[in-house]
């Protein structure tokens, strides 16, 4: 079946996005990454310390991964944009994910500051990804602005809560042209499926799978998840009945009559 | 003389320029982004900057991240 994702000419096979945080050691990234057969794999830029020289993360991405840096750390439109500016010096593509957060207790995304963001790096030829809070109008301005796609969340950064912003995510996927993307919130290889049922995109995963007892293996249960609920979003869901019973099995030639 | 890395004072002996003193911190050439006073350097001109009193670096890498 041809049902590829085109993001910024990009052709993608994969639907299942991975982050590369919090993982216990980096030699499990490599296995993690090839059983959720994932093909956008996101990264940080930080200070880098000579106290703590650790080894080179792009080492542990698989060749053939297209880097998604985020501009984690960032606080405005501003410090976003020369985050960005400095992950493409690095020689890695063009992908930029924009994260930009003020609120330091929910790490609610700023879509104000966002969108700036957005506008800037759009222009300057990035393929931009913007992480933000479902909100139809904010949405509406990152297309205007330029974004290669919209990442509303589910739930907040890191906390394996699913999907609690459903019914606005549900608004997204009808009303923007722009693929969406379920990122962050996600905790569960079903609440990938019921994103992708729904007809998101693609949905992005790094908590669930590095805090998971086998990292491995959860990244294996949500490639299944992902392809599943995509699957049976194309297949169309059977329709809900709002109350009372519909048989499956013929109402005639009972035994008994 | 002093210069500020990544927010910290750092004390230079001789002189010496950005790639000598990249490749002093131990860092690989293409792991590591730098700013120079707020500007993005590339790699190849580091060997023609040549480090002077309250010059200001940024040493950024990718790390894990989501």
């Amino acid at each position: 079946m041809n049902d590829k994702l085109v993001i910024g000419n990009q052709e993608l096979q994969s639907r299942l996005f991975l982050g590369t945080g919090k993982f216990s050691s980096n030699k499990i990234m490599p296995s993690a990454i090839t059983a959720a057969k994932a093909q956008v794999v996101t990264v940080a830029l930080r200070r880098a310390d000579q106290a703590y020289p650790e080894e080179n993360i792009l080492n542990f991405i698989p060749k053939g991964c297209i880097l998604m840096p985020n501009t984690s750390g960032a606080r405005t439109a501003e410090e976003a944009v020369r985050i960005a500016r400095m992950s493409r010096t690095l020689g890695c593509g063009d992908w930029i994910k924009i994260e930009v957060i003020s609120d330091n207790r929910y790490l609610l995304p700023d879509n104000q500051e966002t969108i700036k963001a957005t506008q800037i790096l759009a222009a300057e030829g990035f393929v931009v990804l913007p992480y933000m809070s479902p909100d139809i109008m904010s949405a509406k301005c990152l297309v205007e602005a330029g974004a290669a796609a919209v990442m509303p969340l589910g739930a907040p950064i890191g906390s394996n809560r699913g999907l609690q912003t459903k019914e606005l995510i549900r608004i997204l996927i009808e009303e923007i042209e722009l693929p969406i993307i379920v990122d962050a919130g996600i905790g569960r290889p079903s609440e990938a499926a019921e994103a992708m049922e729904m007809g998101a995109a693609a949905v992005l995963v790094n908590t669930a799978v590095a805090t998971a007892k086998d990292p491995v293996a959860m990244a294996g249960a949500f490639e299944l998840a992902v392809r599943a609920g995509r699957q049976a979003y194309l297949a169309g869901l059977g329709r809900v009945l709002d109350c009372n019973a519909s048989a499956s099995s013929p109402l005639t030639g009972f035994l008994h009559a | 003389m002093e210069i500020t890395v990544n927010g910290k004072p750092v004390t230079i002996e001789f002189t010496m320029s950005l790639a000598q003193f990249v490749d002093s911190r131990g860092f690989k050439f293409k792991t590591v982004v730098v700013e120079y006073n707020d500007e993005i350097v590339k790699a190849q001109a580091w060997d023609g900057i040549v480090l002077k009193p309250h010059d200001r670096l940024e040493i950024v890498t990718f790390v894990g991240g989501g």
